[in-house]
C-alpha cells in the first residue's frame, strides 16, 4: 500500500473517529446556545431557531459563577501538583528498587482503589470535619489526593519500567546520584506517560462531584460539578446553563491540553543509549 | 533541573497550598447568633428574592444573622442526612413534605408542638391544614408555602380540536387526549413520566393526585392500601389511556422536569403538574395558551398538596432562634410576598394575595374548597415506596403485568417494606 | 534485545527506597485506614447513625445478601457491565492511539487528539443529560435513524428492558476510552522508530509489527490500564446513577447503585456498608488472581 494511499484511509479514520466523540460535544454546544424550549422541540432540529449567547454572557458575568470555575481550577492544579511530584518519586522507587515490602505496599495501594466511593461518603465527612477542613480548599485536595495518588503511582511505575535501566546504570556509572538520574535522565525519557497521568489526575478532581458536594458548604467554595448540580430544580431544570457552564469550564482544560501535547512526543533521547 | 531546584519548588508549592488550605468558607460574624439555613429554595426563587427576605429579616432581628446553605434539590434529602450525622446539619433546615417519617425515625429533626403553641405572631389554626400532620404524636415541619397539583392545558390544541372547556371527568379527558393525538405531527394529548431516574417519583405525580380524587388512598394505618379497589381503578384509568396511545412514546425515561418541558415546546397538550411551574411554562413559552384546571374527577373533588416546609435541625445549638426565623417566615406580613416571589401560594392561608392571573386563582380556589390530601408525610420509607411502585408500574405500561398484579405485587413489596421500616 | 541487569540494582541501599515510597504510602495509609475501618465496623450491625442504639449481628447483613434476589441481579448486571465496557475501552482505545501514533502533520494530529479526548473532560452528570437528550424516544439520534429507514417508532433506548443496558455500555465506551487512548499513546512515545524500522526490514508486515513489537512494549503500561480501569468500571456510581437510575426496573442495576440506594434512600446504612465491603472483597479477588497471572517484569 502507498505511503500516500496510507494517509487517506489514516485521515478518513480519524474524520470517522472524530465524529462518534465529536458529535455528542457539538450537540451539547447547540444545544446550550437556544432557549430551553427549543431543546425539546419536535421535530428536533439541529440549528436552532433562536441561536443565543445569552446563557454563556450570564455565566461569565456572574460572580458566582466564575468563583465555581475558579474554585475548580485551584483544587484540581494543586492535587495534581502533590499527586504527580509524590508519586514520580515513588513509582521510581517502586520501579528501579527491589525491596522487601514492595509487594505488600503495592497491594495496598491497589486496593485503596477498590472501596467503592459511597461508602467513603460520611467516614471522609467526619474526617474531614475533625481536622477542621470542612468547606476549605485543603478538603477537598487531600480527598482528592487519596483518589488519585494510587492511579498514579501504579501508571508512572508502569511507564518507568517501559524505560530500560540501562539509562539509569549510564548516569550513575558517570557519577551521578540517584535523584539525579531520576531527574536528568529517566524523567525526560517518561515526559508522555507523565503528562498522561497529570492529565488524568487533574480530570478526576475535576469531574468530581459527590465529594465536592458533601464536603463544601458555601458557594465560595463550591465546585463547577456542584453548580451545575444546582441548576437542577425541585420541578424544572435549566438544560442550557448546565450544559454552557460544562462547555465554558472544559474550554480552558482542553486549550491547557494543546499546549501540553508538545511534551506528549518523545523518543527522541532513545536511540543513544540501544544501539 | 537539578535536585535542589526541585526541592524548592515542591516546597513553595507545598507552602503555597498550605495556604489553601485555610481558605474557608465563610468566617463568623461578631456578637450576634449565626445560625444556618439549609434549603433549595434560594435559586428557585425570583432574582434577588431570598437576599430581599433575609434583609428584612436582619431590620427586624438584627441579633440573628442567616446564613444561607444552598443545595441541590436532588441532593438535598442526602444532604441533610448525612451533615446531621456528622453534626452539621445547621438549624432551620427546608424540607420536603414525604422526607417526614423517615428524618424523624432518623432523629434529624425536633418537634414543633412547643414553640406552634407557644407562637405569638401566627396563629397555627392558619397554616394549611393538609401538611400539619401528626407523626409520632407531634408535628415535626411547618408550611412555608403550600400548593395543589393541577392539571395544565394547552388552550390552543384544544380550540384546534373543538374541545370548549376541559375535562372535569376521567373519560372526558381520555376522550379529549385522544383527540388532540396526532401522532404523525408528534402531538400528544397527555403525558406520564416513569423514570427510574432520581428522584423517581413518576406515581406521586401521575397517579396520586388522580387516586385522591377517586377518593383512595395509598396507605392506611401505616400500612400499604394499595390492593384497595380505588388504586386498582386509578391504574386500569392510567393503562387505558397509555394503550390507546394518547400519551406520549417514552414512559420509561421521562423525568417529570422532561413532561414540562414537552408541554411547554406544545408535544403534549394535557400534563398533570403543580402550581409552582405556572409561571415556568409562561418564561419557557410566552406564546403558548396556558389554562390551569383541576384534576378531573372520579368521585370528588381532590388535590394533592404539597410545599415547601421548613423544620430544625434536632442537632441545632440554636433552636429558639431558628423557631423566630421560621416564626416571622410564616407571619402573614412575610408568607404573602415570599410566596409571591417563590411563585407558589403561601402556607400561611392568612397571608393575603394579589392574585390577577386565573390559572392561579383557580389554585387559590381549589386550595380553599376542594378536599387537599397529604399521605407522603406519614408514609415511612416514602421515596423507596415510590422507587417500588414506578418499578411495578414500568411493567404495567410495558404489558409486562396487568393493573390488578401491579397493585398486589407493589401491595405485597409496601408492606415488606414497612415492615423493616422501625 | 533489552537485557535487565538486576546485579546493580540497590539489594545494597536498603534504606533509600523506602525514602522513595514513604511520603505516598504515608498520605494512602492516613487517608484510608480510618475510613476503610469504619465501613467494616458499619457492617457488623444492624444499622447504624439513624438508630439510637445499634445492634451487633456479626456477619448476618453478608448471609442476608446472598439469599437477596437483588443483590444477584446487581452482581450479574455489573459483571455484564464490567466485561463489555473494559474490553471495549482496551480495544477502542487502543485502536485510536495507534491511529494517533501515525506519522501524519502534527497540527492535524493536535486537533484530532483534541477531539478524541473530549468525552472525558466533562463530568457524569453533563455526560448523563447530554446523551439522555440525545437518546430521547422523540430526540435527535432517533429521529435520524429514522430518516436513515432504518427506524419505524421511537425507541427508547434507556427505557427498553433490553437495550438499556447495551445503551448504557456504549455510553460508557463513549466516555471511558480516553483513559486507554492517552496512556497507550503515551506509552507509544516510548518505543523508537528504528525498532519499528529493524522489524520492517525484517519484512514484517503492519499486523505483525503490532502483535510482535508494539504489543509487548505496551505490557507493563496495558496491565495497568487494564487493572484500574476493570476496578474503576466494576464500582463504578455517578455515570450509571445519573444515566438511568438503575431502571428501567433492575436492568441497569449494578451494585454501586445498589449500595446507593441502601445508603440514601433507605438509610440503611450498615447493610450498604456491608455491600461495600462485598464489592471490595471481589475486586480484591479479581486483583489478586489478576496480578499472580502477570509475571514480574
Amino acid at each position: 500500500m502507498s505511503s500516500d494511499k496510507k494517509k487517506i484511509l489514516t485521515y478518513g479514520a480519524l474524520i470517522i473517529v472524530s465524529v462518534f466523540s465529536g458529535f455528542p460535544i457539538m450537540w451539547m454546544f447547540l444545544m446550550s446556545t437556544r432557549p430551553v424550549v427549543e431543546i425539546f422541540v419536535v421535530p428536533p432540529r439541529i440549528i436552532p431557531q433562536r441561536f443565543t449567547v445569552g446563557e454563556y454572557i450570564k455565566i461569565l458575568s456572574s460572580s458566582k459563577y466564575m468563583r465555581f470555575f475558579f474554585n475548580s481550577y485551584v483544587v484540581g492544579l494543586s492535587a495534581t501538583l502533590i499527586s504527580v511530584i509524590t508519586a514520580i518519586f515513588a513509582g521510581y522507587g517502586f520501579s528501579r528498587f527491589k525491596f522487601s515490602g514492595s509487594k505488600f505496599a503495592t497491594l495496598l495501594i491497589v486496593i485503596t482503589q477498590m472501596v467503592p466511593p459511597i461508602t467513603l461518603l460520611i467516614p471522609y465527612f467526619i474526617m474531614i470535619t475533625v481536622l477542621q477542613l470542612y468547606d476549605t480548599y485543603g478538603g477537598l485536595i487531600i480527598t482528592y489526593l487519596s483518589f488519585s495518588l494510587p492511579y498514579a503511582v501504579l501508571m508512572l511505575t508502569a511507564y518507568f519500567n517501559t524505560i530500560p535501566r540501562e539509562l539509569d546504570e549510564a548516569a550513575l556509572i558517570d557519577g551521578a546520584s540517584r535523584s539525579r538520574a531520576l531527574w536528568s535522565v529517566v524523567l525526560p525519557s517518561a515526559l508522555p506517560g507523565i503528562v498522561s497521568v497529570t492529565v488524568y489526575t487533574f480530570l478526576l478532581a475535576w469531574n468530581e462531584f459527590l465529594f465536592a458536594l458533601a464536603l463544601t458548604r458555601s458557594y465560595s467554595m463550591r465546585t463547577v460539578p456542584v453548580g451545575i448540580a444546582l441548576e437542577q430544580g425541585e420541578h424544572t431544570t435549566q438544560w442550557n446553563t448546565m450544559l454552557s457552564m460544562a462547555i465554558l469550564g472544559s474550554i480552558p482544560v482542553l486549550i491547557i491540553f494543546i499546549f501540553a501535547q508538545r511534551y506528549f512526543i518523545s523518543g527522541l533521547t532513545f536511540g543513544a543509549v540501544k544501539e | 533541573m537539578n535536585f535542589k531546584r526541585i526541592c524548592i519548588f515542591i516546597l513553595l508549592t507545598t507552602m503555597v497550598i498550605s495556604l489553601g488550605l485555610f481558605v474557608g468558607g465563610q468566617a463568623a460574624t461578631g456578637q450576634k447568633t449565626t445560625i444556618e439555613w439549609m434549603q433549595w429554595y434560594a435559586p428557585h426563587m425570583k432574582k434577588g428574592g431570598m437576599d430581599r427576605i433575609l434583609d428584612s429579616f436582619h431590620v427586624e432581628h438584627p441579633e440573628i444573622q442567616v446564613e444561607l446553605v444552598t443545595i441541590p434539590f436532588g441532593k438535598m434529602r442526602e444532604q441533610i442526612l448525612t451533615s446531621t450525622i456528622v453534626g452539621k446539619a445547621g438549624d432551620v433546615l427546608g424540607l420536603n413534605p414525604p422526607w417526614n417519617a423517615g428524618f424523624v425515625d432518623a432523629n434529624a429533626l425536633e418537634p414543633l408542638g412547643s414553640y406552634l403553641s407557644s407562637a405569638r405572631e401566627i396563629n397555627p389554626e392558619d397554616l394549611a391544614h393538609a401538611v400539619i400532620q401528626e407523626y409520632k404524636g407531634q408535628v415535626w415541619m411547618v408550611p412555608l408555602t403550600a400548593f395543589p397539583f393541577v392539571m395544565f392545558g394547552n388552550k390552543d390544541r384544544m380550540r384546534e380540536a373543538g374541545i370548549g372547556t376541559p375535562p372535569s371527568t376521567w373519560e372526558e379527558l381520555k376522550e379529549v387526549a385522544l383527540k388532540m393525538t396526532i401522532p404523525e405531527k408528534g402531538q400528544y394529548g397527555y403525558a406520564i413520566g416513569m423514570s427510574s431516574l432520581p428522584p423517581s417519583n413518576g406515581p406521586i405525580i401521575d397517579v396520586y393526585p388522580m387516586l385522591y380524587t377517586a377518593g383512595g388512598r395509598t396507605v392506611k394505618n401505616e400500612m400499604s392500601n394499595l390492593d384497595s379497589p380505588e388504586v386498582v381503578e386509578t391504574l386500569k384509568f392510567l393503562k387505558g389511556l397509555n394503550d390507546s396511545g394518547a400519551v406520549a412514546p417514552g414512559l420509561n425515561t421521562m423525568l417529570q422536569t422532561q413532561k414540562v418541558e414537552r408541554f411547554s415546546a406544545g408535544e403534549v397538550a394535557i400534563i398533570l403538574n403543580n402550581q409552582a411551574n405556572i409561571e415556568t411554562v409562561y418564561l419557557r413559552n410566552p406564546d403558548l395558551n396556558l389554562v390551569v384546571f383541576p384534576v378531573p374527577k372520579k368521585k370528588k373533588w381532590a388535590y394533592r398538596m404539597h410545599g415547601w416546609m421548613l423544620g430544625i435541625s434536632s442537632k441545632s445549638k440554636h433552636k429558639k432562634e431558628a423557631w423566630t426565623l421560621i416564626e416571622w417566615l410564616l407571619t402573614p406580613q412575610v408568607n404573602g410576598p415570599f410566596s409571591e416571589l417563590s411563585r407558589q401560594l403561601p402556607g400561611n392561608l392568612a397571608a393575603s394575595l394579589d392574585i390577577t392571573d386565573p390559572n392561579i386563582a383557580i389554585c387559590e380556589y381549589m386550595l380553599l374548597s376542594h378536599e387537599g390530601v397529604e399521605e407522603l408525610m406519614l408514609t415511612k420509607q416514602a421515596p423507596a415506596s415510590w422507587r417500588i411502585f414506578v418499578e411495578e408500574l414500568q411493567k404495567m405500561f410495558a404489558d409486562k403485568q396487568d393493573p390488578v398484579t401491579t397493585a398486589k405485587n407493589a401491595h405485597k413489596r409496601w408492606n415488606e417494606l414497612f415492615a423493616t421500616a422501625e | 534485545m533489552v537485557l535487565r541487569k538486576f546485579a546493580t540494582m540497590s539489594k545494597s541501599r536498603g534504606i533509600a527506597p523506602y525514602f522513595y515510597i514513604g511520603p505516598v504510602m504515608a498520605i494512602l495509609t492516613i487517608l484510608m485506614i480510618y475510613p476503610m475501618c469504619m465501613i467494616i465496623k458499619l457492617a457488623l450491625y444492624n444499622n447504624y447513625y439513624v438508630v439510637s442504639k445499634p445492634v451487633w449481628v456479626g456477619l448476618k447483613n453478608f448471609i442476608d445478601f446472598s439469599r437477596n434476589e437483588i443483590f444477584w441481579v446487581s452482581l450479574k448486571n455489573t459483571v455484564i457491565f464490567t466485561v463489555f465496557s473494559v474490553f471495549f475501552h482496551m480495544i477502542v482505545g487502543i485502536a485510536f492511539a495507534v491511529l494517533l501514533n501515525q506519522p501524519l502533520n502534527e497540527i492535524a494530529l493536535t486537533f484530532f487528539r483534541s477531539i478524541l479526548i473530549l468525552p472525558w473532560i466533562f463530568t457524569a452528570a453533563i455526560v448523563a443529560i447530554n446523551w439522555q437528550l440525545l437518546l430521547d424516544p422523540l430526540g435527535i439520534i432517533n429521529f435520524i435513524l429514522g430518516k436513515l429507514g432504518m427506524l419505524t417508532s421511537p425507541v427508547e433506548w434507556f427505557g427498553d428492558y433490553f437495550l438499556a443496558m447495551p445503551t448504557l455500555i456504549f455510553v460508557s465506551i463513549w466516555r471511558g476510552y480516553p483513559f486507554v487512548m492517552i496512556s497507550i499513546l503515551a506509552g507509544l512515545q516510548g518505543i523508537p522508530i528504528n525498532t519499528y524500522e529493524a522489524a520492517k526490514i525484517d519484512g514484517a508486515d503492519a499486523w505483525q509489527i503490532f502483535c510482535y513489537v508494539t504489543l509487548p512494549q505496551l505490557k507493563p503500561i496495558l496491565l495497568s490500564v487494564g487493572l484500574l480501569d476493570t476496578i474503576w468500571t466494576f464500582r463504578l456510581f455517578p455515570l450509571i446513577w445519573l444515566t438511568t437510575g438503575g431502571g428501567p426496573g433492575r436492568a441497569t442495576e449494578v451494585l454501586s447503585t445498589y449500595t446507593y440506594k441502601l445508603a440514601f434512600v433507605r438509610f440503611e446504612f450498615s447493610k450498604a456498608s456491608a455491600l461495600g465491603t462485598i464489592i471490595l472483597i471481589f475486586v480484591m479477588v479479581f486483583t489478586f488472581f489478576y496480578l499472580k497471572h502477570q509475571k514480574p517484569v
